[in-house]
């Protein structure tokens, strides 16, 4: 399952790419900016904000009600039937979640083949975690590749090695998580501890594959794990560059939408902390830092 | 005179604060009042060549003078020009023109003149022969200046006289009057600038009235002081012309006489700063690039001062044009690539070969195509060889939809002006098969009203001045609306397309296909402006099927509306050989032209903006910039000569760094090199427009590429800048 695709995507690997966001993912990280990539499961967001009250939606299911003259929507209730997607004038719901073939997907990506072809791009596989759905990633990355595709992986790494091993050769570039090196911190920020993720890492190293390592920088969460970062990145043969990841706060309103706590942090870092980051990383590993 | 970054905030004013020497001659309205003097007692049998050639002779013997002494630009004139308005529209304009033309249409051809004034009172659009849209021949008016340009049409005159050719002989003379005026007129110029301390301003004076100019200041003079004296009039000189190829011999001399690079920058700033304090309706454009007939390209090392100096000021008048090739200096696109993302928006650029096929397509062949420029806003024209009368009329393309859908009937307006009786389609394809027919008519028309009034011209508006750019003109004795020019052209607009294919879609799949609303109750539902039927209109919008987006379905609906007015009427003889140009681009008539256009199947409220030039309806592009390339590409751009240009709208984060800029020039490569005609655009987010609107004033630099041209956000009508922001991404 997967909850979108995007086009003419280019911070996410080499040239002009189309992303194709995986529904569902093992980890919850405190600050993630996609929390509609969590639930392996269909989901309808609803943003309030854009909500007119014009009270169409409240005529076709009974998830959406009037309390007070005012519209509501009962997520509780919700039964995914999506009318209410197709209704809403103001665009205020949105189905994360379709179901989809790899080869479907595959054809749709395909049309901007001539894109990927003129800059260098290609598709990056991305979510959520891609590599957690293992036949749909499997299927994708394989067609693509066969149809000679740039395919690159924005993985956590937190899946079995043996995933990795069957996907690997369809890979041309990893974007590779590092959210801390101390267990602990890690666990703290995404829920799971990390040694999997650093083993997996260590394999695809291993096997001489292209890497972008790519750090969240949340003050006060792993604002102290960037000088272990940079060292285990190091002892890396096949890193080519290190980008920092810098935390916002715009993702709030879709954890609204979406009727998800949000816990994400509060306070968002500072240029001079940024700078600094990038410094240290830069100055231990001597690759670019972006 | 004070270095360049003093004086230059007072020359950007210098229409505006002007104060013209009333010693110097008549004031504007003394000047207004002889003329429609003339005008009233004028008559329709006279020779309004000399007519118009005394007028402008005393226009320019009388207007007042002002000299600047804090630019090499200096001289300025008064004939109630409002430049901050726009050039051309002078008293000459107003008096002369605009009631003759009046005048002249309504006497002889008063059946297809009231048609063509309700077509303008609906909303459908008009059809002038258009004198707005010129490009001289730089090349030959710089080869001879004033006074060769007048040597030549004398002993053109004592030929034709010899061949007792009467119409050349009373061109001729008209165009004599006119230049030896232009003669007179340097001549008081130079002896009033000796009151003031601008001794190179004199002498250039002085050599133009007798030379053709030659070191590049004079050079640059000479343009200025000849698109003042072609703008008396409704006329209007628009490209300087391939500059960099156009000043390089000159600025090679230049440089061998020991002038230094930071003054021929200082020449390019001050001219410049002279076309931002004019400024001009829709700016003065010039050319840079482009490919030689063997596929080498015309950069050189002025194309990089040219725009390292446009880049300096940070400007938008003069706008760029540049010429795409494949073998494009990397460092000129990169760098225009880089301006346009800063937020110079004021450049287009153009791909070679999809013009060159263009013109082929209409029986011109590369060798003689490829010294094309860009006229003003984007339109092709091939310099001294081809006439194309551009603009003659700006269709909308969205109108014929409302006539089929209502037996023929303005909806707004509730009068009778398409050809369709019977309104009852069974098929989408009927349905389809009238829309196309309704276009046909109306594009039939205009053709023929643009023939038989081109027929006219030179008793609506003698173009002596414009004419006199090009040797055919004076060698044969003809003016140039008379069609002297190796190629004769005329071009028509259609625009709206995305409104069009949109509501196309939208009867197609609500009506026809899932039948979800009967025709009828979707002609009710325009009629009242979709009050009562909200939820209809929320399913059309919210339908992905949109142009834009790279789907099937609009795009195959665009392709058959686009092929189908490219077989039937692309390169069409018309009008004793002319040969028809399309064009799909809009101006800023998506407006204006949308507040008289009801309701439309597409979702869009009546009075609204139709959709601009090849864009999609506005905010429908949901598939981003790829996607809607894919739509703008399925379009046979050679077809479109005219312009099927592409306007973009990027977020700047998408294309921020140096692999930002990496892969936007990638994406206009790769759009080029699948035949895109060309683009231009937009880096700009709605958050920042927003800002903007409710902060006016910290954002009073902020431009916006409006058609082929710029504006500042802040100064548009609050509907323009609404249409803006609903069209860029969040």
């Amino acid at each position: 399952m997967i909850f979108a695709i995007k086009r003419f995507e280019t911070h996410d690997g080499d040239g002009i790419r189309t992303t194709v966001f995986f529904k569902g993912c093992p980890l919850r990280c405190v600050w993630c900016h996609n929390p509609e990539s969590f639930s392996f499961k269909k989901e309808i967001a609803f943003n309030p904000e854009l909500c007119t009250n014009c009270l169409v939606c409240t005529k076709l299911c009974t998830a959406n009600t009037v309390e007070n003259g005012k519209h509501v929507f009962n997520r509780k209730d919700c039964t995914l039937c999506s009318k209410c997607v197709d209704a809403c004038p103001a665009r205020t719901f949105t189905l994360y979640g379709e179901n989809r073939t790899a080869e479907d997907i595959a054809n749709e990506v395909m049309r901007d083949k001539m894109f990927f072809d003129g800059s260098g791009g290609g598709v990056t596989l991305s979510g959520g975690e891609p590599m957690a759905q293992e036949e749909l990633c499997y299927e994708l990355a394989k067609t693509l590749k066969e149809k000679g595709v740039n395919v690159a992986l924005d993985t956590c790494g937190y899946v079995e090695k043996r995933v990795i091993e069957r996907i690997l050769p369809y890979i041309d570039t990893f974007l590779y998580d590092i959210k801390a090196i101390d267990p602990n911190v890690h666990k703290k920020c995404t829920g799971v501890t990390n040694e999997r993720i650093l083993e997996n890492l260590k394999f695809i190293d291993s096997m001489g594959k292209k890497i972008e390592i790519r750090i969240p920088f949340v003050p006060k969460f792993n604002d102290g794990e960037i000088l272990k970062i940079a060292n285990f990145i190091k002892s890396l043969k096949n890193v080519e560059k290190v980008r920092i990841l810098v935390y916002h706060k715009y993702a709030e309103m879709k954890y609204v939408s979406l009727g998800i706590l949000d816990n994400s942090p509060s306070e968002i870092p500072t240029k001079e902390q940024i700078e600094n980051a990038r410094k240290i990383m830069k100055d231990v590993t001597g690759l670019e830092v972006l | 005179m004070a270095n360049f970054f003093e004086n230059r905030k007072f020359i950007e004013n210098e229409f505006e604060n002007a104060s013209y020497d009333v010693n110097t001659g008549k004031s504007v309205e003394e000047l207004e009042q002889t003329l429609i003097e003339m005008q009233e007692n004028s008559s329709l049998d006279e020779d309004r060549e000399l007519f118009c050639a005394n007028a402008y002779a005393y226009l320019l013997k009388n207007a007042r003078l002002e000299i600047n002494e804090r630019t090499p630009f200096s001289i300025k004139f008064d004939l109630g020009v409002t430049y901050f308005k726009s050039a051309g529209w002078d008293v000459f304009d107003k008096i002369l023109f605009r009631r003759q033309r009046e005048k002249v249409l309504g006497a002889k051809l008063p059946k297809e003149y009231k048609k063509m004034c309700d077509w303008q009172e609906v909303g459908l659009g008009d059809v002038f022969t258009d004198f707005w849209h010129t490009v001289p021949n730089w090349n030959n008016l710089l080869k001879y200046g004033f006074s060769g340009i007048l040597e030549s049409a004398k002993q053109s005159k004592d030929n034709l006289l010899k061949s007792n050719d009467e119409r050349g002989v009373r061109f001729l003379n008209s165009l004599i009057i006119r230049y030896e005026a232009i003669i007179e007129f340097l001549e008081r110029v130079y002896d009033y600038s000796l009151n003031f301390n601008v001794q190179k301003f004199s002498q250039a004076i002085k050599n133009l009235i007798s030379n053709p100019p030659k070191p590049l200041y004079e050079v640059m003079l000479f343009q200025v002081l000849y698109l003042y004296f072609e703008e008396i009039g409704p006329e209007r000189g628009r490209t300087l012309g391939p500059i960099d190829v156009l000043y390089y011999d000159f600025y090679k001399a230049e440089l061998e006489n020991g002038t230094s690079l930071e003054e021929i920058k200082d020449l390019f700033r001050y001219l410049f700063i002279h076309f931002v304090a004019t400024k001009r309706f829709a700016q003065q454009p010039f050319l840079v690039g482009g490919s030689n007939l063997d596929g080498t390209d015309r950069c050189n090392e002025l194309t990089y001062i040219i725009l390292d100096v446009y880049d300096e000021l940070n400007i938008y008048d003069p706008k760029i044009h540049l010429r795409y090739h494949k073998n494009v200096d990397q460092k000129v696109l990169t760098k225009v690539l880089d301006m346009i993302r800063r937020g110079n928006s004021s450049i287009c650029i153009i791909n070679d070969e999809a013009v060159l096929k263009g013109y082929e397509k209409i029986g011109i062949s590369r060798s003689d195509a490829i010294n094309y420029v860009l006229l003003g806003c984007y339109e092709p024209v091939i310099m001294g060889l081809e006439e194309p009368e551009v603009g003659v009329s700006w269709l909308n393309a969205v109108k014929p939809i409302e006539f089929v859908l209502n037996n023929g009937k303005d909806i707004l307006q509730d009068r009778q002006i398409g050809i369709t009786q019977n309104s009852n389609f069974s098929t989408f394809d009927e349905l389809f098969e009238a829309y196309l027919k309704e276009l046909d008519s109306i594009i039939d028309f205009t053709i023929d009203f643009a023939g038989k009034q081109s027929k006219f011209n030179t008793l609506v508006n003698p173009s002596p001045i414009y004419s006199s750019s090009f040797s055919a003109c004076i060698e044969k004795g003809r003016d140039v609306h008379e069609y002297p020019l190796k190629y004769n052209n005329m071009s028509i607009k259609c625009f709206g397309l995305g409104t069009v294919v949109d509501s196309l879609v939208a009867i197609k799949k609500f009506v026809y296909d899932t039948k979800t609303i009967t025709l009828s109750e979707l002609v009710t539902a325009l009629k009242q402006n979709f009050e009562g039927y909200e939820e209809l209109r929320t399913k059309i919008l919210n339908d992905n099927d949109k142009y834009g987006n790279g789907l099937p379905l609009p795009d195959e609906i665009t392709t058959k509306i686009t092929s189908h007015l490219s077989k039937k009427y692309c390169g069409k003889v018309v009008n004793g050989g002319r040969r028809l140009r399309l064009g799909l681009d809009s101006i800023d008539t998506h407006i204006s032209r949308g507040r008289d256009t009801s309701a439309t199947p597409c979702g869009r409220k009546a009075g609204t903006p139709i959709s601009r030039n090849l864009c999609a309806t506005a905010g429908m592009d949901r598939q981003g910039i790829t996607g809607y390339m894919q739509s703008v590409l399925k379009i046979d751009a050679d077809a479109f000569l005219d312009s099927a240009i592409f306007d973009f709208n990027l977020h700047p984060s998408a294309i921020e760094g140096d692999k930002g800029l990496k892969d936007f020039t990638s994406l206009v490569k790769v759009f080029f090199e699948n035949g895109g005609f060309g683009l231009q655009g937009n880096i700009v987010n709605k958050e920042t427009l927003k800002k903007a609107q409710e902060d006016p004033i910290k954002y009073s630099t902020l431009q916006i590429r409006v058609c082929g041209w710029n504006e500042y956000f802040v100064k548009m009508s609050k509907s323009k800048q609404d249409y803006f922001i609903s069209a860029v991404e969040d």
